[in-house]
């Protein structure tokens, strides 16, 4: 299981060819339309007064997604922004803010950040979610940010997105436990779907 | 020998004994896993390059070279090796680069020294402005 990462916390990282030079940073990350996977980055230039850049980075030209870089190839593979800024306002604005409600109709909270799996997947693993009292058992807060996995069969649909209620049973509170939780989660949609 | 003992030796011609510079860093070829010349300080950041085939010893305290012809002349700054961060291919980093280790005979790139240690030269896929990238293990 490869390491999980908040894509706030990626804004900013460096995008490094695998000849070591630093082309760029990543300014945003990009979902697709249901916020199963990232399909790349907007980028800025790298230092304090760069502005953004004139260019992207689809996720087909990533090499590997890592915890200090984006690795890509090399400087060729950033494409124009049209590549995936047509996709950002398709879904980036959605998912950011949007009511999680489980398939039995209980509100889950709301989406705080997107959490992404870390090397060539570009999988995203789950929702770090300001989640209400009642999903959470044994808390005392009222409301408290917990980590969510992304049901396979999460929909979402205007500012909401549904996800299995069982996904419930498997948040955690920081993303070391998450990524237990979502193997967890994962072995157990593998057990339903066979007899 | 380390690129950190051959930064500031003499670089002398072997047939007058004309001193032409000091050392101010190596070229090398990562492809190729070489040291391919040898850059001389000039007047300012003003360095030319000597190609490794002119070399005709570098020792301990002077490197001296057959001839300085065909020496080309570089205007940008010597790369920063040492001190620089390794990054995996994966994006991970793997420490600081402290020196780079290799054969003074033949040119051929041994090992990349860093604070975490050492890693064999063939595991070393770039050298850039930003980092040392290396293949992850």
């Amino acid at each position: 299981m490869s390491a999980l990462m908040e894509a706030a916390r990626l804004s900013g990282r460096p995008v490094v060819t695998l000849d070591g030079d630093a082309v760029a940073q990543v300014k945003d990350t990009v979902f697709d339309g249901p916020a199963g996977r990232v399909t790349g980055f907007t980028l800025s230039g790298r230092g304090l007064l760069a502005g953004p850049l004139r260019q992207s980075l689809p996720w087909t030209a990533v090499h590997a997604l890592g915890p200090h870089a984006v690795m890509i190839r090399g400087r060729e593979v950033l494409a124009e922004p049209a590549a995936v800024v047509a996709r950002k306002e398709a879904a980036r604005g959605r998912v950011l803010g949007a009511r999680v409600l489980t398939d039995t109709g209980a509100e889950v909270g709301v989406v705080l950040d997107v959490v992404v799996e870390s090397g060539i997947s570009g999988r995203v693993a789950g929702f770090l979610v300001s989640a209400r009292d009642a999903v959470v058992p044994g808390s005392r807060r009222r409301r408290r940010k917990v980590y969510l996995p992304r049901g396979e069969t999460l929909a979402v649909s205007g500012r909401a997105l549904v996800i299995p209620a069982a996904a419930t049973r498997f948040t955690a509170d920081d993303l070391a436990e998450f990524a237990d939780q979502v193997a967890a989660y994962r072995l157990r949609d593998e057990k339903e779907v066979l007899p | 020998m380390l690129y950190s003992r051959t930064v500031g030796l003499p670089v002398v011609t072997l047939g007058e004994a004309a001193e032409l510079g000091t050392v101010a860093g190596l070229e090398m070829d990562l492809a190729r896993g070489r040291i391919t010349g040898v850059r001389v300080s000039g007047r300012g950041r003003r360095t030319t390059v000597l190609p490794w085939e002119v070399l005709h010893a570098l020792g301990a305290d002077a490197v001296l070279v057959r001839s300085a012809a065909g020496g080309e002349i570089r205007k940008e700054a010597v790369p920063k090796v040492m001190g620089l961060r390794v990054l995996s291919e994966d994006g991970e980093e793997r420490g600081t680069a402290t020196d780079l280790a290799f054969d003074a005979e033949d040119g051929r790139l041994e090992k990349l020294l860093t604070d975490l240690g050492e890693i064999p030269a063939g595991s070393v896929r770039g050298f850039g402005d930003y980092a040392w990238v290396v293949a992850s293990t």
